[in-house]
């Protein structure tokens, strides 16, 4: 895959989806039955050091509104830069979910008042090659209270 | 539907997050702790790669001037792409198939990129504000 192979798209308010790279939709909240709710692109650092932990890798994205109660929200991800991915999950709320797809270097967890989207693009470090830090996240939440 | 726009001491965006329902959202980044941000109206997130903030406005990043002579050339021996009008102290990182081989501070305007083997180099050259700049060079036999 290459960092082109992905988008979303974010115009206005027309649902969510994602795209590969022969324009196929991957995911469309349409179908889902999902509104987004909130659209971000997160500039995501890279890791400090090698074997670091991982305090320093992450960006929180604030939800627009607190769900505790466990009612769950959808994270559509794309990324690009360093390796790439595409993910769109459910998490349900406000427990903790990982999402891991270490092959692609990165994952995302929840809380109840943010999502939280971490770069792990440096953990597939084979002997002297390191892979590259920064990536970009472009990230869609939504949720299935249809309306409007 | 506005876009808050995060971002850090110089003005690079961390984050741009256009929010649907935002009734009260700048009191919960406050209360959160995140209170470095901009609020703006577009109605889409502003890229990093493309806007910083600067006096609490929005702002395009200046554009990068770099030139590279060529983006083929032969893989071994003393052939080269030759990139200029690159901003000195600049910031020079390449990978190829995904790999960082490179990244080095360039003292100068120019710097020559010959390469041992067949193969493609994706050289990123890096100087805040401006743009980042990126070019592929494919090295054959």
């Amino acid at each position: 895959m290459t960092a082109q192979q992905y988008k979303i798209d974010f115009k206005g308010t027309s649902p969510f989806q994602v795209f590969d790279a022969s324009g196929n939709v991957m995911f469309d909240a349409r179908h889902a039955a999902l509104r987004p709710v909130q659209s971000a692109i997160v500039n995501l650092p890279q890791y400090a050091a090698i074997n670091t932990d991982m305090t320093n890798v992450y960006a929180d994205i604030m939800l627009a509104r607190p769900r505790p109660g466990g009612a769950p929200i959808y994270v559509g991800c794309a990324f690009a830069g360093g390796m790439y991915g595409s993910l769109v999950r459910k998490l349900v709320l406000p427990s903790m979910s990982f999402f891991s797809q270490f092959v692609y270097g990165w994952f995302i967890s929840s809380f109840s008042d943010r999502v939280r989207i971490y770069n792990q693009s440096k953990t597939l470090q084979q002997g002297n090659l390191i892979f590259p830090g920064d990536i970009t996240g472009y990230c869609v939440i939504m949720d299935n209270s249809v309306s409007g | 539907m506005p876009t808050f726009t995060h971002h850090d001491e110089a003005g690079q965006i961390t984050q741009s997050n256009t929010v649907y329902d935002a009734e009260g959202y700048d009191k919960r980044l406050h209360d959160a702790g995140q209170s470095r941000f901009v609020v703006t109206g577009d109605n889409t997130p502003l890229h990093h790669e493309r806007w910083m903030v600067h006096k609490n406005e929005p702002r395009e990043r200046p554009r990068m001037l770099v030139r590279v002579d060529r983006t083929k050339i032969k893989a071994g021996g003393s052939d080269a792409a030759v990139f200029r009008r690159v901003p000195p102290g600049a910031r020079i990182r390449i990978y190829t198939s995904g790999l960082l081989v490179f990244d080095e501070t360039c003292p100068g305007t120019e710097f020559e990129l010959p390469i041992p083997v067949p193969c493609v180099y994706e050289v990123h050259v890096e100087k805040w504000p401006l743009a980042n700049y990126t070019a592929k060079i494919e090295a054959t036999v």
